[in-house]
């Protein structure tokens, strides 16, 4: 399967290397069980050169048209930046929507900052549906980030907290919205997950 | 063209690598007075090998890890510096895959550990890990904050130390521009008598000229 730029994605033998992947699709299927899962590894083939297998496993998984792609990943390098930003639109427009992970670290990094992805952030309570809106975007949404029980590879689970692990949670939740409603645009359901969030009163009038 | 005097110019022109070891290591301990750690240690990336190095490390385990390896792609720092999102891991000691790995690598298992990128401009230079620091009421996303400020200062002092080590290649491996200044320095040296006092003053005349006003 071409996917650009010289890369091609390929049916993986090693399986998640690390546990980024496992823990993250752990999350997604307790908040959507029903969904059909895809892994697209983009990580263990080392640091250097990961960037530009990020962008080519994102363009693939846009291109299959997936309705909700899970980024707890971003990358700091400014060359990278329109391309993915490029790639967020094209998600945005084609009815892919991304969920991706902020960072409070003192540093630029993308995705997370644009406009057509959804943000994540952490919250420090165990509800896994609750939701925060901020009012003060960049970071759109706070979700379950803080001392969460995640899927761990090889069985059982690992005790976590990051922004990595908060993000699976909206795109989990997109997913349920889409299962019922299917007709919706990625612009309505960062609407919905507004309008849900516990710190929103009176979205509808 | 001998090492002696490119060495020279070196030690002249940029601060000792104890120096800048000095501030890693400092961090390092500071990070792991702060958090009530068992240690904490900060992973240099290697762009040439594509691996991740120690070049501080304090408390349980750490006196042995400076200067050792391990792939950039695999494992919790490698997953931070790819991701570059810290994370909070526990119950640690449960996971035998990990147990197994960590413990081969430093005779130390950690039930906790804390890892965070160290960003600097547009890069990832490294991963700063703090192991088994203890519950004292601090919630984690405080931990988060002030594991990322920590983060700030450890990224600064590995990008001097990144910095040093280059300047430092080029002046004593030959080559750009500073190369200009130790053959010159070199052929200084070679003089006697009149003529060194020459060059000197030459140069002098010559550095007062450069100088920015």
């Amino acid at each position: 399967m071409a996917a650009g730029d010289g890369f091609e994605v390929v049916a993986d033998e090693e399986g998640d290397l690390c546990g980024h992947g496992t823990a993250c699709a752990g999350i997604v299927r307790q908040l959507a069980p029903e969904c059909s899962l895809h892994s697209v590894r983009v990580l263990g083939a080392g640091y250097t050169g990961s960037g530009d297998v990020l962008l080519a496993g994102l363009r693939w998984a846009i291109e299959q048209g997936f309705d909700v792609v899970n980024m707890s990943i971003s990358t700091t390098k400014s060359k990278f930046a329109t391309v993915l930003h490029e790639l967020a639109d094209s998600a945005y427009f084609g009815r892919t929507i991304l969920c991706a992970s902020a960072h409070n670290l003192a540093v630029e990094s993308y995705p997370w900052r644009f406009s057509s992805v959804i943000s994540v952030g952490s919250h420090e309570e165990a509800d896994p549906r609750l939701l925060y809106a901020n009012p003060t975007p960049p970071v759109e949404f706070f979700a379950r980030g803080v001392d969460l029980d995640v899927a761990w590879p090889g069985g059982g689970t690992l005790r976590c907290t990051g922004n990595s692990f908060a993000t699976p949670h909206v795109a989990g939740l997109c997913a349920l919205a889409l299962a019922k409603h299917p007709h919706l645009t990625p612009f309505q359901v960062k609407h919905l997950l507004y309008l849900t969030a516990a710190n929103v009163r009176g979205g509808t009038r | 063209m001998t090492d002696q005097p490119r060495a020279a110019v070196a030690a002249g022109v940029l601060p000792d690598e104890a120096q800048h070891r000095a501030l890693l290591q400092s961090i390092v301990e500071a990070a792991r007075a702060i958090f009530s750690a068992g240690a904490a240690s900060i992973f240099l990336h290697d762009e040439e090998t594509d691996e991740l190095v120690f070049e501080a490390a304090t408390g349980e385990g750490g006196g042995e890890l400076v200067g050792s390896r391990i792939p950039s792609g695999t494992g919790i720092a490698g997953w931070v510096l790819v991701t570059r999102q810290p994370l909070v891991l526990s119950d640690l000691a449960n996971d035998p895959r990990f147990a197994r790995d960590v413990a081969e690598k430093t005779g130390y298992v950690p039930s906790a550990l804390m890892a965070v990128p160290l960003l600097h401009d547009e890069r990832a230079l490294g991963v700063l890990q703090v192991l088994d620091s203890r519950e004292d009421g601090r919630s984690g996303l405080e931990e988060m904050d002030l594991l990322g400020l920590f983060a700030s200062q450890a990224a600064i002092a590995l990008d001097l130390l990144r910095g040093a080590r280059r300047a430092r290649a080029v002046i004593e491996g030959g080559g750009g521009d500073i190369d200009a200044v130790t053959a010159l320095a070199t052929t200084v040296e070679a003089l006697d008598g009149e003529r060194r006092d020459a060059g000197v003053a030459l140069l002098r005349a010559l550095e007062l000229v450069l100088r920015p006003s």
